[in-house]
């Protein structure tokens, strides 16, 4: 087993930090656009549906309890095509970092402070993601053990603020929007928040039990998919078809709460929740890539990476798109079928191959 | 904590604290221009549109704002305490900029209370207004909007009474309208939903300026599809606001069953259920409205001890009601216009048969079924129950 990670995170604070992970930046994202007032109901099929490949990347972590998934391709592939494989996945990792980072500079640029160029607050946010990813495995989880109750404790204070704005009527028809749109919606959801969870195979082995893994990430995907279909009823419910014109529903819905007597403006609530929520999930990423990489190019260390993978996270951030509008055609079009190659193909495939070769054999596994 | 460790620390905090020292566009109370109110306006040059922006002056708004004001000055304070800046542009934002050249102070519109459209750019179409609106960052979907049969800029220049800002003041006479509900009150949010809506007609408050040089609301605007076609008066605008649920209180006054006098009525709450059957392509709409008041006033001589009496007053104030709502539904059905939302309720009851209706929703809707029920009932009768009578 690798010393590049010596700290130990128990299944609690693993499944509050994948909480936080999925539904970091699908908070004010909105992934379910397709699906109208039905999008909770998508969520909800989204949500099962990305158990599927969840079964299999844990099932894979459970043949090899002691490697991360990037250690776990080497030893099915062998040295080359292994390492070949684990450079893609340490790509998904950094990739989605930056396109985590890019959600965050598109909101800020928007809604926050226009004329702010995008960079400031990219670099902002990989600094302090460095920081956590510096201190380790272990300061990331209990990071998490403190931001998502403020978080959860927030979402559920606005949707009660916001109880006398919500019109049921907005939910009905139930299942206006037609099967094959609903299915290509909920499959848009299983890509982006809930599979984007197999990150996670770069954290199993670190898990006190390691064999939790499964049950942890089912568990914290239920809870996070629970979370994100409050918040769409929510929206839905308060915002009614206004919903699927606005580029940040949730952050419409928060404009309209008033409390009487008061004049009291609600929105910094959803970037709190934005800001503390999508930082577990680049600090996640910017982990899960320092310590593909440093397992891949065998170094003994974390930290001469952690700088430069966040200079590198930055930039791509900064050219991956010009906009929203450019992103969320991605994320509609490109990233569903882009996504599965990483969540699903590639840990099936590795998953294959070690059931032909009968891997773990008793010599590799420890 | 180690040495290198403080010493990363050190140098992330003093980074931060560059950053935190300022926003790229920051901008203090002293160089804002904080809107109160805007008007949307046709300018003489076709096409483009004339924006007149009510903007306060926060020092001249504070002063003299507690105490007694001495009787002289003050009309002349209410009109100092606001500047009306008028600027034209092809769109509200070109306007929006172009008011710089005329005015000191970038715009400032979170509080923006209140949105009037005139009725030529009204019948011109609406969207382009509630696109600002709703769009760019700073104004908010809960600002009211309004409709003038005359010009929105009148309005805005006209002084205030009460407050020092004219546009508040406004705000308030709308937040205080739910005692007659004459005049309802839609923000740009509900507004905005109704245009969304391929059958339900958009409907805003009428605000107008009276014979007084008076800001006077009630009555209401109905738009189909973004244009304004016409205007409703205040006895429909309650039949209206029946049917909508948004009756929170209000006077109706009956006649007593000795026809003696009057009786007046003070609605304390209201709701209503709008239920849809189709069968083949008729639709029959069915509104039950129900209605808890109690008797706040009379100028006959009825005995109100008696439970009878109660209960034809009740009856007759369900009639009241029956045939507010009816001048409503056939002012509606002379617009062609479902201000009711009547084709979202068909939508969501039965969404198979809705594909089928929603072309012809037009024709549907003007000889559509409506069945009204309405159930009154009188609580309270006051502070006394009998007659002042000897």
């Amino acid at each position: 087993m690798s010393q590049l990670e010596r700290g130990k995170i128990s299944g609690t604070q693993m499944v509050y930090l994948l909480v936080s992970f999925a539904i970091g930046s699908s908070i004010i994202i909105a992934p379910g656009r397709g699906a109208g007032h039905d999008a909770w109901f998508a969520t909800i099929i989204g949500a099962l549906e990305s158990m599927v490949w969840v079964l299999i990347f844990t099932t894979l972590a459970r043949r090899f309890p002691d490697q991360t998934i990037v250690e776990i391709m080497e030893v099915v592939f062998g040295p080359f095509l292994g390492k070949a494989l684990a450079v893609c996945f340490v790509w998904y990792s950094f990739h989605l970092c930056s396109l985590v980072i890019g959600n965050f500079t598109d909101f800020f640029t928007t809604v926050v402070m226009p004329e702010t160029p995008c960079i400031v607050f990219a670099v902002s946010l990989v600094l302090v993601s460095a920081f956590a990813v510096h201190n380790g495995l272990e300061v990331i989880a209990r990071c998490g053990l403190v931001l998502l109750p403020i978080a959860v404790f927030l979402i559920i204070s606005t949707i009660f603020l916001e109880l006398n704005q919500l019109d049921l009527k907005n939910f009905l028809p139930f299942l206006e929007t037609p099967w094959p749109r609903l299915l290509k919606t909920a499959h848009n959801i299983a890509v982006f928040p809930f599979g984007e969870t197999v990150i996670f195979g770069m954290i199993f082995p670190y898990l006190n039990q390691p064999r939790d893994g499964r049950s942890r990430t089912v568990l914290g995907i239920l809870l996070a998919a629970f979370i994100l279909t409050l918040l769409y009823l929510r929206s839905i419910g308060v915002l009614g078809a206004t919903r699927s014109i606005a580029t940040y529903p949730a952050l419409e819905a928060v404009k309209l709460i008033k409390v009487p007597f008061l004049n009291i403006r609600f929105e910094i609530i959803v970037i709190i929740n934005f800001l503390t929520l999508g930082f577990l999930k680049i600090t996640t990423l910017h982990y899960s890539t320092v310590l593909g990489l440093a397992q891949i190019f065998k170094f003994r260390a974390l930290r001469p990476l952690i700088i430069p993978v966040g200079i590198l996270t930055v930039l791509l951030s900064l050219i991956n798109f010009q906009g929203f509008v450019e992103n969320l055609e991605f994320s509609e079009v490109g990233y569903p079928v882009y996504a599965l190659f990483f969540q699903l193909v590639i840990p099936l495939l590795t998953l294959i191959v070690a059931v032909i070769r009968k891997l773990p054999s008793r010599r590799t596994g420890c | 904590m180690k040495p290198w460790n403080k010493k990363v620390l050190a140098v992330l905090l003093l980074s931060f604290m560059s950053c935190a020292g300022g926003c790229w566009n920051y901008r203090e109370l002293d160089q804002l221009g904080i809107v109160s109110g805007v008007g949307f306006d046709l300018a003489p040059e076709t096409g483009k549109i004339l924006l007149t922006i009510q903007v306060i002056k926060p020092g001249e708004a504070k002063a003299g704002g507690g105490g007694g004001s001495s009787g002289g000055e003050e009309s002349g304070s209410q009109t100092r305490s606001v500047v009306v800046v008028e600027s034209t542009g092809a769109t509200v934002f070109d306007a929006v900029r172009e008011a710089v050249t005329k005015f000191s102070r970038k715009l400032f519109w979170p509080h923006n209370q209140v949105l009037i459209i005139g009725k030529e750019a009204a019948e011109q179409g609406v969207r382009r207004f509630m696109d600002f609106e709703i769009r760019d960052a700073e104004p908010r979907p809960t600002a009211w909007v309004m409709v003038t049969p005359g010009k929105a800029g009148d309005l805005l220049k006209a002084p205030g009474k009460m407050e020092k800002i004219p546009a508040m003041e406004i705000a308030e006479m709308l937040r205080a309208q739910s005692v007659t509900s004459k005049a309802g009150s839609f923000m740009v949010h509900d507004f905005v939903l109704r245009l969304l809506s391929k059958t339900a007609a958009p409907v805003a408050t009428q605000i107008r300026l009276n014979e007084k040089n008076e800001v006077q609301l009630g009555g209401t605007a109905v738009f189909i599809g973004e244009k304004l076609t016409g205007f409703i008066g205040k006895r429909e605008t309650r039949g209206l606001l029946w049917v909508l649920g948004k009756v929170k209180s209000g006077i109706v006054t009956v006649k007593d069953p000795d026809n003696k006098g009057k009786v007046s009525l003070e609605v304390i709450r209201s709701s209503s259920k709008i239920k849809t059957e189709v069968k083949g392509d008729s639709v029959r709409i069915k509104v039950t409205v129900s209605v808890r008041s109690n008797v706040g006033n009379q100028n006959g001589e009825l005995d109100l001890s008696k439970l009878e009496t109660l209960k034809s007053l009740a009856r007759r104030e369900e009639t009241a009601i029956r045939n507010e709502i009816k001048a409503a539904l056939d002012k509606a059905r002379e617009l062609k216009a479902d201000i009711f939302g009547f084709g979202e309720a068909v939508r969501r009851d039965h969404p198979k048969a809705w594909k089928r209706l929603e072309p012809r929703w037009d024709e549907i809707f003007t000889e559509l079924q409506v069945d009204l029920t309405v159930k009154a009932n009188i609580n309270q009768v006051g502070l006394i129950i009998k007659p002042i009578k000897p």
